[in-house]
């Protein structure tokens, strides 16, 4: 009788085991490993968040997603993992940043005159992921009634001050010297 | 012996022996301090002069000598700086004084064997001297009490360290003055000690050793000579009749104001007699060996060297040295050695020389002792004996006249002494275009003297006699014909040639290639002269109808090519020597100028004009001779795009014609610059990137561009491109690109590696880094993820000049503190524990 006792208590144990609350921190959820610091206009993959409970692998889904890569600024994904009764959440924060200098390229010019002669400064072109106006300073100038080689520096600035250069070689020829 | 006894003998010769010792080891020369102060000398004009140049130098003055010369006293660091500015360090000389051998308290003459050596007595029948002549011995002193000396010593006796004049001031205090004194000078015939050389004479007494300084016992500094003692001595020999200067002292310096000092003696006619030195070495000493002075090797009983004499080629003469008896102070003797010794015999026997014939020159008695000395080792004159040991019979009895060689403007032959009944003989004189024929006793020639055959009995002056040169003139002619004339020395030649036809001469020359004339040529040597000659050009004339149509001229000789005038214009049908066109010209050798004239036939000429592209004929016309053609309107040329042509005339403007013509037009290229330009290209490129030629705009196909240089984009340069525009040959137009490849600038990509970057307090944060294409990542600031907050790492390369940095943004944020117990209220009801 006392075994018989004994073993329909054992059942019971399992069976209401089956009917157990929850419990909270057997529920996990956590951050996939990625890079949260991106150039502004770039592109951006979210890692995403894993989730838990016990062996229980769960999915976590989106619950507030403020991104918006072409603004400079700090923006949040919120990951949330629910189980039965229980959720939890967690936080990604994301910073948009500008880092990344202008791109410029030379004009073709005639940057070869002649002693005496006129040089007209071609320019470059500039283009900047921040889309927004690039300064662009030019350094050095030209004599042109005095044989030599001169650098000109063009300086392009961005709106965060990020900054790229790029040189022309002029050259003016005397042609007795050829 | 007198009763001198052996104690005394042994004191006296240790103190000698140290006395000779201490000479060695304190010859300053070999003893220099460098701080020590030195001794120095300048000539100078006056005592003004000598302390003037103490400041100027700042040298401190010691004495000024009437002489011309001062002293000084310096520091020895200063020597090469006052050297230079021509002072003179003073040398030191010492008594040329070997040893002594023993003293002689009962001295003998017939000890003395020098007199028999050097034939004395014998001498002594010819003079004993005279006390008219003065030798001067710049010494030590002398004993002034010497028996042996009475009445001897001259009151103008000096002493040239302290300029005092008289006996009192020249007391011997080394012993050596006396010694060297005795040989000139001891008394004859005195019944005591011994003879001098000289029996008479007057010895000038020059007392010149330094003071001993008894400050330094083992030093005996009264043994040693200053140059500048020595030479004031010397002078004032000079100055008060000396006819000998006797020197038994000797240094290593050749003080060149001593050299100055014995050559004005040996000017005055005094003979200065030195001592060669004592240190058995071939050392030169001086004064001995300066060129002036008779330097006198020391020789012993057999009549050989001494082991202590100095020899070199300086030496001149040898003379016993060796165990001299002579006199030493305190009226005493001893028996010496030393060059010291040998020096006086020589100065005494000169002394006799002079006596017995007076106004000898410092050469005659030179001659006189060298030629009779007794030759030693080896034959002639050798470094050891000189011309050999003195011999003063043979000196004195040597008869030589004097031959002087009057060579009529021959090469200057020196007088030369003879001795009478000897024969003699010189080198014949030369004489430019003379050659030389034989000596004559008269300027008449009437008295031939043959040498090596004839003697002369008195002085005598030989005269040269010359017979004048001939040379033979060798002479080139017309053709390489060969004449000779043979002339004396000097004639001038300048006859001319025999005339040749057909030829004019021009002259003689030097050389076959004429290069040098030879006008009014001197005859000096054998010679040969060219004639040059020039051919005879003559002119012909060419007329045609009354006017001369052409003219050239022709060489003698010649057959003319006659005048062919432009076919165009005319035909020849022949040439006339007459006007008339009578007589006939054959062409023949041309022997003079010549006047022809033609008969002609005329004919017609084609004119063509072409146009601008110099082939279409534009207009064609016949003319003849003579007549004009009007050039047709200018064609036009059209223009390109770059160039234009304006007609500038015709090939041939002349309008009268006179031969066929063909006619072009020519125009003026006008090139528009403006319409050719460099077209703008990206020429400043990256290392590496490719680069394309834009080249230049041109757009005339009458024009051709032509390119070189090129662009090697893998390496760092500048290169050019050189474009050249050409109009057929014509370089019209060069333009040029320069292209620069310059370093590139290297891209840093830098990726950030994945990681967690929102965190909660109290979270580990794991830093993952990041990778650049380029260069090394530094990795800038920390997380703390006690403290909430926002953290910036950077990331930053530094790769050649530039800087890379890209952030990351950390964030730890508070932890959420969930209230536990609310937690549970609100559950509560839902939990079910049995």
């Amino acid at each position: 009788m006392k075994k018989y006792l004994l073993s329909m208590i054992l059942l019971m144990l399992f069976i209401l085991s089956g009917c157990i609350k929850p419990q909270e921190d057997k529920l996990s959820i956590s951050l996939n490993p990625g890079v949260d610091t991106i150039e502004i206009n770039s592109s951006y993959i979210d890692p995403g968040a894993k989730a838990s409970y016990g062996f229980v692998e769960l999915t976590a889904s989106i619950y507030i997603n403020t991104l918006d890569i072409t603004q400079l600024g700090t923006y949040e994904i919120v990951y949330k993992v629910t189980y039965k009764t229980i959720e939890k959440e967690v936080k990604r924060i994301i910073t948009v940043v500008d880092e990344t200098p202008p791109v410029m390229t030379l004009n073709p010019g005639v940057d070869t005159i002649l002693l005496g002669g006129n040089w007209i400064d071609a320019f470059v072109s500039v283009s900047d992921n921040s889309e927004q106006e690039v300064e662009i300073a030019i350094l050095g100038e030209v004599d042109t009634q005095t044989a030599g080689i001169y650098i000109i520096t063009y300086v392009a600035t961005d709106i965060s001050g990020n900054e790229s250069r790029i040189m022309r070689y002029v050259e003016v020829i005397d042609l007795n010297t050829i | 012996m007198r009763g001198m006894d052996v104690k005394k003998i042994i004191l006296l010769f240790v103190t000698i022996t140290s006395t000779i010792f201490m000479l060695w080891v304190t010859n300053p020369s070999f003893d220099v301090n460098i701080n020590e102060s030195i001794d120095l000398m300048r000539k100078v004009e006056s005592y003004d002069e000598a302390i003037q140049l103490s400041y100027i130098y700042d040298v401190d003055f010691i004495s000024y000598s009437d002489y011309g010369f001062a002293t000084y006293q310096s520091k020895a660091n200063m020597t090469s700086y006052l050297i230079d500015e021509g002072f003179i360090e003073e040398g030191i000389s010492m008594q040329a004084f070997y040893e002594i051998n023993s003293h002689m308290d009962d001295p003998y003459s017939n000890q003395q064997y020098a007199i028999d050596l050097m034939e004395l007595e014998s001498t002594w029948n010819y003079s004993t001297g005279s006390t008219s002549i003065v030798i001067a011995i710049i010494d030590s002193g002398i004993d002034t009490d010497h028996e042996e000396f009475g009445g001897k010593i001259s009151p103008l006796s000096y002493n040239s360290r302290t300029k005092q004049v008289g006996l009192s001031y020249i007391e011997d205090d080394t012993g050596h003055g006396t010694m060297v004194a005795g040989i000139i000078g001891a008394k004859h015939n005195n019944f005591k000690g011994i003879k001098g050389v000289m029996a008479q004479t007057t010895l000038l007494i020059i007392k010149a050793n330094n003071l001993d300084n008894p400050s330094t016992p083992d030093q005996d500094e009264s043994t040693l000579y200053a140059d500048s003692s020595i030479i004031e001595g010397i002078y004032y020999a000079v100055e008060h009749g000396a006819h000998v200067i006797n020197l038994s002292l000797g240094g290593k310096s050749a003080n060149p104001l001593t050299e100055e000092a014995v050559e004005y003696a040996t000017s005055q006619g005094v003979i200065v007699v030195a001592a060669s030195g004592n240190d058995g070495t071939n050392e030169k000493l001086y004064p001995a060996s300066f060129d002036d002075v008779i330097s006198v090797s020391s020789v012993g009983q057999t009549k050989l060297i001494s082991s202590f004499s100095n020899f070199n080629n300086k030496v001149d003469i040898s003379a016993p040295g060796e165990a001299i008896v002579t006199t030493y102070t305190d009226n005493d003797y001893v028996s010496a050695s030393g060059t010291s010794f040998a020096a006086p015999q020589v100065s005494g026997i000169i002394g006799l020389l002079l006596a017995h014939k007076p106004n000898q020159t410092p050469a005659e008695i030179l001659h006189r002792i060298t030629t009779t000395a007794m030759d030693q080792g080896a034959i002639g004159k050798d470094d050891y004996y000189g011309y050999g040991v003195i011999n003063a019979y043979q000196a004195i009895k040597l008869d030589y006249f004097i031959v002087t060689f009057d060579t009529q403007g021959g090469t200057i032959i020196d007088s030369i002494m003879v001795q009478s009944n000897q024969t003699f003989s010189v080198t014949n004189p030369l004489k430019e275009g003379y050659t030389f024929e034989g000596w004559y006793l008269d300027q008449a020639y009437t008295q031939p003297f043959q040498m090596g055959v004839n003697y002369i009995t008195a002085d005598t002056t030989l005269y040269a006699k010359y017979q004048i040169n001939h040379y033979t003139v060798t002479l080139i002619g017309f053709n390489g014909e060969i004449s000779t004339q043979t002339l004396p020395y000097q004639t001038i030649f300048n006859d001319d040639p025999d005339q040749v036809i057909g030829y004019h001469f021009m002259g003689w020359f030097y050389q076959s290639s004429f290069d040098t004339p030879a006008v009014n040529h001197i005859v000096t040597s054998d010679i040969t002269l060219y004639a040059k000659y020039e051919i005879n050009i003559y002119t012909i004339f060419y007329f045609v109808d009354g006017n001369k149509v052409f003219e050239e001229t022709i060489n003698h000789g010649e057959i003319p090519n006659l005048y062919e005038p432009n076919p165009y214009q005319m035909t020849i049908l022949g040439w006339y020597t007459d006007s008339l066109l009578l007589f006939p010209y054959t062409p023949e050798a041309i022997t003079n100028h010549l006047v022809l004239y033609g008969k002609v036939d005329y004919t017609m000429l084609h004119v063509t004009y072409y146009d601008y592209d110099q082939t279409t004929v534009l207009l064609y016309e016949v003319v003849s001779f003579g007549e004009s053609v009007s050039a047709p309107e200018a064609p036009i040329k059209p223009s390109s795009a770059s160039l234009s042509f304006v007609f500038t005339g015709w090939s041939d403007e002349s309008s009268i014609v006179t031969s066929n013509k063909q006619i072009y037009p020519i125009y003026e290229l006008i090139y528009h610059p403006d319409t050719i330009y460099l077209l703008p290209g990206i020429d400043t490129i990256n290392l590496g990137d490719d680069w394309t030629d834009s080249s230049i705009f041109l757009n005339d196909s009458a024009l051709r561009l032509e390119l070189t240089g090129e662009v090697d984009v893998l390496t760092i340069g500048r290169y050019l491109i050189i474009y050249r525009i050409y109009y057929g040959d014509i370089e019209l137009d060069i333009f040029v690109r320069s292209i620069h490849v310059i370093q590139k600038e290297e891209i840093i990509d830098i990726t950030i590696q994945p990681s967690i970057t929102t965190l909660y307090q109290g979270d580990t944060y794991i830093e993952k880094g990041a990778i650049s294409s380029v260069g090394e990542v530094v990795i800038i600031g920390e997380v703390d993820t006690q403290t909430p907050g926002i953290y910036q790492i950077i990331y930053q390369v530094m790769y050649r000049d530039q800087i890379r940095q890209k952030s990351l943004y950390v964030y730890v944020l508070e932890r959420e503190v969930i209230p536990i117990d609310t937690l549970y209220v609100s559950k509560e009801n839902e939990v079910v524990i049995s």
